[in-house]
């Protein structure tokens, strides 16, 4: 069984596809239009592979996604700008401040477009082996922390172009 | 006379060739132009806007404004199936079961005849965010102004005054 979770720039859309390996040809997709950045001239994420995790804040709307560089943790460097506590979420705005938020499509139903979120974090959280992590918020020199955090992952996302 | 024929011949085949680049040429830019241009009565105090397209799950043209501690992001989407706003979709934002943290407010109203959507909502990051929305002759429109809350009373209001001005002058 497999479970893919990708988003690209250029479209603003989600993909998440769940596949069982007895059954390739039933694939269960998921598409939903989201965002990131725009909002105060925040960019949007850089293309990679972010290791998805449960909030690092604790609410569990929402989901962490940790940059895979040299150290997986809560902050990154985007060019020579430092930048921290990115989310995938649900909001009903266009735009973001550089997390990844879902929202409906335009003339969707907010309750639909609730529905297919909840659905995608049950098939992360179900789907995807759960793997504990450690990571310490210490690569920033303004906020650096050296507290050994543990936290839940599922696996990665895909950012492309 | 083989020679001068040819010459000739030559002659038009570009003259044809070059009316029809023109012609081509002018129908594209034309086009493009159509799509890129924005009739909402934006103020000039916004700047030039960032303009993006993109095909969610429908084709997307966006304009994106930016200024010190405000953003304004006006989208128009094509959806031939979409359909006009109802008291249901506006009851939908206005009775969310997490209403408590996501400080979200809904009103229906009568834009020239068509219903749409004027939404309060404050986000978790510190922006005050209004959203009118609204589905006409095929296209979605929506224009989101967000404000942060650090920003000062009178500068809030000006564009919030700028946005209801906006909306109200919005006639596709």
């Amino acid at each position: 069984m497999s479970l893919t979770v990708t988003y690209s720039k250029k479209t603003r859309q989600i993909t998440v596809k769940y596949a069982q390996a007895s059954k390739p040809n039933e694939a269960q997709v998921i598409v939903m239009e989201a965002h990131s950045g725009g909002w105060d001239e925040h960019q949007a994420l850089p293309e990679g592979k972010w290791l998805i995790v449960e909030n690092p804040s604790g609410d569990r709307t929402y989901f962490g996604l940790f940059f895979q560089d040299k150290n997986v943790n809560d902050q990154f460097k985007h060019g020579i700008q430092w930048r921290d506590g990115i989310r995938l979420g649900f909001h009903s705005v266009v735009g973001s401040h550089g997390c990844i938020m879902i929202k409906p499509a335009m003339g969707q139903k907010l309750s639909a477009a609730r529905k297919a979120w909840k659905e995608i974090q049950q098939l992360i959280r179900i789907k995807r082996p759960r793997k504990v992590i450690t990571y310490q918020n210490n690569e920033n020199p303004k906020i650096r922390d050296d507290t050994k955090y543990r936290i839940s992952s599922y696996g990665n996302m895909i950012v492309t172009k | 006379m083989v020679a001068i024929k040819t010459i000739v011949m030559m002659n038009i085949l570009r003259s044809v060739l070059l009316v029809a680049c023109s012609v081509i040429f002018t129908i594209t830019h034309a086009d493009t132009s159509k799509a890129t241009a924005i009739n909402f009565p934006v103020d000039t105090g916004w700047g030039e806007p960032i303009f993006n397209q993109y095909t969610s799950t429908n084709k997307t043209n966006e304009w994106r404004y930016a200024r010190k501690n405000a953003t304004l992001i006006i989208t128009r989407t094509e959806c031939e199936k979409c359909t006009p706003i109802t008291q249901q979709d506006v009851d939908e934002y206005n009775n969310q079961k997490n209403q408590a943290t996501t400080t979200e407010s809904a009103l229906l109203i009568n834009h020239k005849n068509t219903p749409a959507m004027l939404r309060l909502y404050a986000s978790h990051k510190n922006v005050n965010l209004r959203v009118f929305q609204i589905y006409i002759n095929g296209f979605y429109y929506e224009i989101q102004l967000g404000v942060k809350k650090s920003a000062t009373h009178d500068f809030s209001f000006k564009l919030e005054s700028e946005f209801m001005k906006m909306v109200n002058g919005f006639a596709p």
